[in-house]
């Protein structure tokens, strides 16, 4: 079979013949063929058996990508900023369906647009070789390329349609742009082009080098596919599960810096409960900000008590809270050592310092007070259970065990928990001991929130007259 | 009396001078910091970085010439020359990659001189004579390269072979003498000998008990053979990648030979593998309890499950690989029934293996178990569990192998019936003793149970040597049912073999992750702590993090070197053509 | 129905329904059917498990060139088939309404605690502090065992077991005490023969003395609500109840020498 093609060009004046030609010569099987029109016609469009435009696929695809991206969009910035709006939830669907409707719209519209071009293959820089002016004037043009074996055969069609003219065409004329065949099975993406700007296909010549590079960037991005997505799988992977982070256990010795405990002591501050009463100024004084005008906490703690440097006095502010009080607030907070270690109080007292001073806190402090081992994982010192007062007077026993600082009772306490104020006739004795003994068993009413607070210690704490002391006491409010 | 009040004063003056500016009198301190820092990404995973994608390309230039000598060795004894062009083909790989090794030592050298001087100057003093020896021992490695490598042509008959292999033999010893070295240093760091506290100078520190120190040995083994494998694995990728590019049938013919090849030496050693990483373990485990707790039981714990799923991939892309080359192998297809069950095993095992202890689990489930130990599934969340499903994937690997091998073979001697049988029983009794004792070890104690984990590797590697044996004495005089159509192989299968080094890659980063993560916040194990700002270790999604951008980068790195290798290469003859009966 | 069940694809949906079912009800019920307890799969383990079967699949429909083709057929004809049209479409609308219902029950907020990774084995300390004085942790013998008569320490370590502990870690040593189902972590089981059989005694020593507050900061937040018992035991009665522990479940503890071996559980 010789190589060499032949390029025939036929001007017809009426669309019929251009169609009757069309469809003979494919029939014939001489499918490299271009057709010339003045004006889109779908009937020679559906002659060159072209099937539904691709761009739709653009359409949708841009489409959902949109849909989705604002759906994405929306949600994830809620998350991000999670703001409570009227008491709807964070991920508030009605809403996000606008947007996502107007993205759709949007990358639906885009992406049409660019799949038309791409699809056209526009714009289309090379000059077209075989074109007529009068194509665009009001005759049809119909153009195949054949092998020379052909040409009788295609020359016969071609006349039969009763042409205005018949051209033949030099050897090897390069049709453009390359792409495939429309008469081809699969209908290609990138190949086929709407057929009033100019049917695409390639002689045999450039073919096979094209689709040769073609297949070698295929290949290589398959290649690239499979690689970047195993990484990726590994790297999903490990981040999806939940992430468990090895701090740097800090020993605190004899020569920590005062700089290491400051750090410290705002690492416990912060993560800590102390911003449970210390936060919002109500149950404990604020201690990052002004209080009453004399300032942060570390210009405060100099002028509380006289005789006491700041040092000390946040230190006792830490063990021995009922030392001091600060006028108008309760005597409610209890000795932190219960909690934290000698290391990390000191830890405290040197951040304090420096909220508004300067920390002066040495590891020869802890030491002196009793050394200590790990500032962020530190055995509580053991406080020993036992009565907080040795007196049987009710109001000294409910003073003595601070029942009074989550309590009202005339005028006295604070009101964090049911009031004693008239009890009696609320509730009888029985309630009140178990409320006591084991307060974590039942909701006063309008307390329910705070159940498990009021800490069960006081079984232990009071002795058995005490106990009834203050029982019979409440009781007896009405 | 002026004069001696001059003096005086001059004197006077002087020695004012001298104690208000002392460095006027004497050299001044320097006194160094402790940290640099590496902008954007921060010292610590600069050093991580350039650590890690060094030991790549290392591990490469190791594991290479180990089988690039073996090919030759068979391609001179054997008397085929395409095993020895194929050895000739890795070298070429080799020597590009080795610059790029060196280099990437360099920028590591350097990022720590200036990242971290403190533990520098500590280490160095320590271990200043093996670092003298390691560098000179680059001129000899180069060297031998180099006449290795361009000496390929000239030196290939006779005597003059010989020594050309020699010179490869050399190579190794000289690439394993590096690696030696470098292991010490870095092991230090991990387990130095009890008798060295945070007080000892560097002065006083014994520097061959820190050279050869617990964990050195094993290290080194676990090293060796994993150099094999991820040389193996990358030389597959490249063959895969030529594969698909190729546009001659005699190419893809050459490329698929050459992944086999590639494939057969990295799943072949990854058997073995685990088995040095076990050791590894144990040897850890012995210095620091405290410290192989951290690795199997502590934070990083769940760094096993990625890894029993990173090793589930390459067992499975390996057997696949395999399975899917019997397609090309005439007389495969009596064994193509087979494949599913042994799949089905894999798949088993890749399930037992990565079954967590600890579940991921939320209050709900935690509930219905009635603890966080799942009653029936937890069973399978210890060692003892695990060590059996590696082993029962290890024989059936093998088996895969033996089956590809036997494909097209037709045996001659009179006695192949009961060899075969004899290998089936081998396969068997192997497989019953692992069970066995992965399951009575959940009766004994924890002693006992470890070191039933040695009597289950004795038993597969003795049915894999045994088997091996009698499979070579059958091949004697065996007639073939036709030559392997090489070339003939799907796209999935090269893809395969790019998923087999991706993952060994990925797999190198995340073991070099542990091995340096149990430290913890120590530089030098209890000796010197972390007290930079990175001390903490991270969690395993940020380690996947850099672990990709290091594989990613080497990966960019070696297509690249590879690219510039082929510039001078000449075009493929075919070197399999008809009568390749492997 | 046998046709669909010839076809590959049929084949691989036959198995990965049959896998299904078998990991997230099989674990459940099968074994007690057995006599042996189970529990229902963890999510996260049965998505672990069905990802593993579906690459097995996977792999089987491909390692051979028929079989793919034939596997591959059906999907490609609901692509490309004009016949197909209804499916291709209706899969084309359900899809991504799946793909975004996945997605929004995944990122929505719930009430349930987030689900945490606990190290379960804290790494012991070389060294801590008991009571004042600092243990060294390597080679910390338990000292009742080389004075004394075993069955006096056993009682008496049952005394302070039954005084302190049997509130949480419950009457059989099981985790199952009067207050345990309050506590996340939960109590340990004893009986289990992942906790105490593969721990040496120092190392028992060191929980039971540091308690919650003395974990390490790894793995943090533990939420342990376990004493600090060295504030409220001493250091006999410690190593008592450690005794009872090992005695009553019948569990060997774990010996310095022969540490060797690369850890037991995960």
């Amino acid at each position: 079979m010789s190589n060499s093609t032949v390029g025939l060009l036929a001007s017809f004046e009426y669309v019929d013949s251009a169609v009757n030609a069309i469809g003979e010569l494919r029939a014939a099987g001489l499918k490299k063929i271009t057709a010339y029109m003045p004006y889109p016609d779908h009937h020679i469009e559906e002659a060159l058996g072209y099937d539904q435009s691709p761009v739709r696929v653009w359409a949708l695809a841009g489409g959902l990508l949109g849909a989705a991206g604002g759906f994405a969009l929306a949600s994830f910035t809620s998350m991000d900023w999670p703001l409570v709006t009227g008491g709807k939830p964070i991920l508030s669907m009605p809403a996000y369906v606008i947007i996502s409707f107007e993205m759709m719209v949007l990358f639906g519209a885009l992406a049409t647009v660019i799949g038309f071009f791409v699809n056209s293959r526009l714009p289309y820089v090379k000059p077209m070789v075989v074109y007529d002016p009068e194509f665009s004037a009001g005759k049809f043009g119909v153009y195949v390329t054949v092998a020379v074996d052909h040409l009788d055969r295609a020359r016969g069609i071609l006349r039969g349609q009763d042409p205005a003219e018949i051209r033949e065409d030099p050897v090897g004329v390069t049709h453009a742009p390359s792409g495939v065949d429309p008469g081809s099975e699969i209908p290609e993406l990138v190949g086929v082009a709407h057929a009033s700007v100019g049917v695409a296909h390639a002689s045999s010549a450039s073919d096979s080098k094209k689709r040769e590079s073609r297949r070698i960037l295929v290949e290589n991005l398959k290649i690239f596919g499979v690689v970047i997505g195993t990484i990726g799988t590994f790297t999903f992977i490990a981040n999806a599960i939940p992430q468990l982070q090895s701090e740097v256990p800090v020993a605190v010795g004899e020569n920590v810096s005062t700089a290491e405990l400051v750090v410290l002591g705002e690492a416990l501050f912060s993560g800590g409960s102390c911003v449970d009463c210390h936060g919002l100024g109500e149950r404990a004084p604020n201690l990052l900000t002004d209080h009453e005008g004399a300032g942060t906490i570390g210009v405060r703690c100099a002028d509380r008590v006289p005789g006491q440097d700041c040092k000390a006095y946040l230190y006792s502010s830490l063990v021995d809270p009922a030392a001091f009080m600060v006028p108008g607030f309760a005597p409610i907070m209890t000795d932190q050592r219960s909690g934290l270690s000698n290391a990390q109080i000191w830890a405290l007292v040197a951040y304090l310092e420096s909220v508004g001073g300067e920390a002066t806190v040495t590891g020869a402090d802890i030491a002196e007070t009793g050394g200590g081992s790990s500032a962020t994982a530190g055995a509580p010192a053991a406080t020993a259970a036992g009565p907080a007062t040795a007196s049987m007077d009710p109001l000294e026993i409910m003073r003595g065990n601070l029942c009074l600082g989550c309590h009202v009772f005339n005028g006295e306490g604070a009101p964090l928990g049911p009031s004693f104020d008239g009890i009696g006739a609320r509730i009888d004795a029985d309630y009140i001991r178990e409320s006591i003994l084991d307060p974590a068993a039942g909701a006063s009413p309008g307390f329910e929130t705070s159940v498990g607070l009021m800490p069960p210690i006081f079984g232990d704490q009071l002795t058995a007259g005490q106990l009834e002391v203050v029982v019979q006491f409440l009781a007896s409010q009405r | 009396m002026r004069l001696s009040l001059k003096l005086v004063g001059v004197m006077s003056l002087s020695a004012l001078a001298l104690h208000l500016f002392p460095e006027v009198a004497g050299a001044q301190e320097i006194a160094g910091r402790i940290y640099g820092d590496f902008p954007f990404i921060g010292g610590r995973v600069a050093v991580w970085g350039a650590a890690q994608i060094h030991l790549l390309f290392a591990a490469f230039v190791l594991g290479v010439p180990m089988f690039a000598v073996v090919a030759e060795a068979v391609g001179m004894f054997g008397g085929d020359q395409k095993y020895d062009k194929l050895a000739k083909e890795f070298t070429r790989l080799l020597l590009v990659a080795y610059s790029a090794t060196a280099i990437w030592g360099a920028i590591l050298s350097f990022l720590l001189i200036t990242i971290f001087p403190n533990l520098w100057v500590y280490l160095a003093e320590i271990f200043e004579v093996s670092m003298w020896i390691y560098v000179g021992l680059f001129f000899f490695e180069s060297f031998t390269l180099y006449l290795y490598y361009y000496g390929w042509d000239r030196w290939s008959q006779g005597r003059a072979k010989l020594g050309h292999l020699g010179l490869g033999l050399l190579l190794n010893v000289f690439g394993t003498a590096v690696m030696l070295i470098a292991n010490s240093w870095l092991t230090y760091m991990m387990s130095p000998p009890a008798e060295v506290t945070s007080d000892t100078p560097a002065s006083m520190i014994d520097a061959w008990g820190a050279f050869a120190n617990a964990t050195w040995m094993p290290i080194n083994i676990h090293r060796a053979i994993a150099n094999l494998v991820f040389g193996g694995a990358i030389v597959g990728a490249y063959a895969a990648y030529r594969f698909l590019m190729a546009k001659t049938d005699e190419e893809r013919a050459h490329y698929d030979w050459m992944g086999y090849i590639g494939n057969l030496v990295a799943i072949g050693w990854l058997i073995v593998l685990p088995f040095a990483g076990y050791y590894l373990g144990r040897e850890l485990y012995e210095y620091s309890p405290q410290m192989g707790n951290t690795l199997m039981g502590g934070f990083m714990s769940w760094l096993w499950i990625i890894q029993a799923y990173l090793i589930g991939v390459l067992f499975l892309a390996g057997n696949y690989y395999l399975w899917v080359g019997m397609g090309r192998i005439p007389g495969a297809e009596r064994f193509a029934p087979y494949t599913k069950y042994m799949l089905v095993v894999l798949v088993i095992g890749v399930i037992v293996w990565a079954t967590p202890h600890t579940m991921i689990a939320n209050r709900e489930e935690v509930d219905a178990m009635g603890g966080v130990y799942h009653p029936f599934l937890g069973v399978l969340g210890v060692m003892s569990a695990k060590n059996t499903a590696v082993n029962i994937m290890i024989l059936t690997t093998f088996l895969s192998f033996l089956i590809y091998g036997r494909a097209n073979k037709e045996w001659t001697v009179p006695w192949a019936k009961t060899g075969t049988w004899v290998q089936a029983a081998l396969f068997v009794v192997a497989a019953a003793i692992v069970m066995f004792y992965g399951i009575y070890g959940y009766f004994v104690s924890a002693i006992e149970r470890v070191d039933f984990s040695v009597y289950q590797v004795v038993a597969v590697l003795g049915a894999i040597f045994g088997v091996g044996i009698i499979h070579l004495f059958m091949l004697r005089g065996a007639k073939s049912r036709g030559a392997i159509r090489w070339g003939q192989m799907p796209p999935r299968s090269q893809y395969a073999l790019f998923i087999l080094a991706v993952t060994f890659t990925w797999l190198m980063g995340l073991m070099g992750f542990a091995r340096s993560g149990i430290r913890q916040h120590w530089h030098v194990w209890e000796v010197i702590q972390d007290t930079s700002e990175w001390a903490a270790t991270p969690a395993l999604g940020f380690a996947a993090i850099v672990i990709s951008a290091c594989v990613l980068i080497f990966f960019v790195l070696v297509a690249f070197i590879f690219w510039l290798g082929g510039l001078a290469e000449k075009p493929i003859v075919s070197n399999v053509g008809t009568g390749a009966s492997d | 129905m046998g046709k669909y069940l010839k076809h590959p694809l049929g084949q691989a949906v036959l198995v990965f329904v049959v896998a299904y079912f078998l990991l997230d009800f099989g674990i459940e019920y099968i074994p007690p059917l057995l006599g042996w307890a189970s529990a229902p799969i963890p999510n996260s383990v049965l998505l672990q498990y069905l990802i593993t079967v579906g690459v097995g699949i996977l792999l089987w429909v491909s390692d051979n060139d028929a079989r793919w083709a034939e596997f591959k057929a059906p999907m490609h004809r609901v692509m490309v088939d004009p016949g197909q049209k209804t499916l291709r479409n209706s899969l084309m609308v359900l899809v991504p309404v799946l793909v975004a219902f996945a997605t929004f029950n995944s990122v929505r907020p719930s009430v349930s605690a987030p689900t945490t990774l606990r190290a379960i084995h804290p790494s012991a300390p070389g060294q801590f502090v008991f009571q004042g004085a600092t243990l060294q942790l390597a080679g910390l013998e338990n000292p009742l065992r080389s004075q004394g008569s075993m069955e006096e320490h056993y009682e008496e370590g049952k005394r302070v077991y039954y005084e302190n502990c049997v509130g949480c870690h419950g009457d059989g040593l099981d985790g199952q005490g009067h207050y345990a189902h309050g506590f996340n972590p939960a109590p340990l089981s004893f009986q289990d023969d992942n906790t105490i059989a593969t721990l040496v005694e120092a190392v028992v020593f060191w929980r039971i003395a540091k308690g919650g507050p003395g974990l390490p900061n790894e793995g943090a937040p533990w939420n342990s609500a376990m004493p600090a018992w060295e504030d409220f035991l001493t250091q006999d009665e410690i190593w008592s109840v450690i005794i009872f522990l090992y005695e009553q479940t019948g569990n060997e503890p774990r010996t310095f020498e022969e540490e060797a071996g690369g850890g037991e559980a995960e």
